[in-house]
């Protein structure tokens, strides 16, 4: 079922991005590197870390 | 890919996220999200059951209200196919490109496998940037 809606929005947003909600996005961050976000450890981790790499973020499901 | 590259700079994270979809728990019941159970439970899957080596982070909201910095700031970049209003996370599986300046590069939907970006226009350009 997950698959053929996937299928659905992806026909519909080929370009890969929805229509916002009015989601307020203000932050103070000039860069990625700037973050920081808990892992599923439960540590704090650094994005400056990831400064020099190139990095692929995901919003992951296993359904 | 990620194997070939790592050693490269390349990097892949993953933020589970139960905004979408609809799935079904350990108890056989009905859950929001496609992404069932607590935090412990998807990473010991993600890494038991489907072997993924690169890091994975606590759950997040990418749209909505309590969308996460991260989201905040992927989904905030001016791009070719994202503007301030055409930027909400369509479905699981959306893709950023974040390159070597902390800087986002491109975005890619679900539907494009991550295969795609072994290519000399793609991963191996965004490598070999600056």
């Amino acid at each position: 079922m997950g698959k053929v809606v996937s299928k659905i929005v992806n026909w519909a947003f080929p370009g890969g991005a929805g229509h916002s909600e009015d989601d307020d996005l203000t932050h103070n961050f000039d860069s990625f590197h700037s973050i920081s976000a808990k892992n599923a450890d439960g540590d704090m981790i650094d994005f400056k870390e990831y400064k020099g790499k190139v990095v692929l973020v995901v919003n992951s499901a296993r359904m | 890919m990620y194997n070939k590259y790592k050693d490269q700079g390349f990097e892949i994270l993953y933020f589970p996220c139960k905004q979408f979809g609809k799935s079904t728990d350990e108890h056989g019941n009905r859950v929001d999200g496609q992404e069932p159970g607590d935090i412990a439970t998807v990473q010991a899957a993600y890494r038991e059951k489907f072997h993924i080596p690169w890091s994975i982070f606590d759950f997040v909201n990418v749209n909505g209200p309590e969308t996460c910095d991260v989201y905040k700031f992927l989904r905030s970049a001016e791009l070719k196919n994202q503007n301030r209003e055409k930027n909400a996370v369509e479905w699981n599986f959306g893709k950023f490109i974040v390159g070597k300046d902390g800087q986002v590069l491109k975005r890619y939907g679900p539907g494009v496998p991550i295969t795609v970006f072994d290519a000399e226009d793609k991963l191996k350009a965004w490598l070999a940037m600056e």
